[in-house]
């Protein structure tokens, strides 16, 4: 059975708040730095969702879904040439 | 010819090329967008290694009620601009409008709740500077200059997209898009839900992390 788009988006939506009041009861918890790294990964989760759903990569060209993943890869790039200095110093 | 019948430009040979060409300019656009919040990112993830209790001192005088309030609201204003979009490539432009004026009312109620926000932010002291409360520990400023960036470029992007949202509900008003043309709804909407992914992130790194610990 095909679902129609819209009642697909509003199920992706329910997902969003969903994950989102996940995210907010996580922050109350004390699980330290297991919960933090668990409301990035809901939080990552959320962003799949949007980009795949309500952006449409899911139906889109390979060659869109390659760009749309692009700017993420400099921003690794970004990130590791960043943490390449401050995670390797010699601090004392 | 009727306004709404799509014409290929001639630096193009067809319509699905023309079609390609501008989805892939607005995702390098975006992969622009993600570099401009991107310094940004770097440097919360640089201080908040080296301050990471001062960090969560800041995220614990962080408004969390207005932080969610405008989560749930941004989620629902991209299905509700999901919607619109579905709507045009299935040739019901009467529900058109409708959403796209819910999508720009939830837009005004981000803008709204924040400026609510930023009032009560200044009122907490928590403007790095002179005048930063003197109980809190020095590099939670770290931390509040990150906000007030982060959240401030953020709410930029969110009042140029109210002004774009305008626009096209003007548009749309006017009879403009169909089944065979709603490319700058399109576009619009993927403005839209990058800028809503952009506060899937502000909001578990300045109200979330580290709050109860």
């Amino acid at each position: 059975m095909k679902i129609a788009p819209k009642y697909q988006f509003i199920a992706i939506w329910l997902a969003l708040v969903a994950l989102l009041f996940v995210m907010f009861g996580l922050s109350h918890s004390n699980w330290g730095a297991t919960g933090t790294a668990i409301i990035l990964v809901l939080a990552f989760v959320q962003m799949v969702l949007v980009m795949s759903i309500f952006m449409r990569l899911r139906r889109s060209t390979k060659v869109i879904r390659l760009v749309a993943c692009v700017g993420f890869v400099w921003l690794l790039i970004l990130f590791v040439l960043a943490f390449s200095d401050y995670l390797t110093r010699q601090w004392h | 010819m009727p306004a709404n019948t799509p014409t290929v430009e001639q630096q193009f040979e067809d319509m699905p090329q023309q079609y390609e060409s501008v989805h892939l300019g607005m995702w390098v656009f975006l992969s622009t967008e993600i570099l401009f919040f991107g310094g940004f990112f770097v440097s919360y993830a640089i201080y908040r290694h080296f301050y990471g209790h001062d960090f969560i001192e800041g995220v614990k005088h962080t408004l969390i009620l207005n932080g969610t309030i405008n989560s749930v609201l941004l989620l629902t204003s991209g299905l509700t601009m999901a919607l619109a979009v579905q709507a045009a490539t299935e040739n019901r432009t009467m529900v058109l409008v409708p959403l796209l004026l819910v999508t720009l009312l939830l837009g005004l109620g981000f803008l709204t709740c924040k400026s609510l926000e930023y009032r009560e932010d200044i009122a907490d002291k928590v403007v790095p500077g002179a005048m930063f409360d003197p109980s809190l520990p020095l590099h939670t400023q770290i931390f509040f200059w990150l906000y007030w960036g982060m959240t401030g470029l953020h709410t930029v992007h969110m009042i140029v997209g109210v002004g774009l949202l305008s626009v096209i509900t003007a548009m749309a008003a006017r009879g403009r898009f169909s089944a065979q043309y709603y490319t700058p709804l399109e576009m619009v909407g993927l403005y839209w839900a990058f800028v809503d992914i952009v506060w899937i992130f502000l909001y578990p790194l300045l109200y979330l992390i580290g709050r109860h610990s």
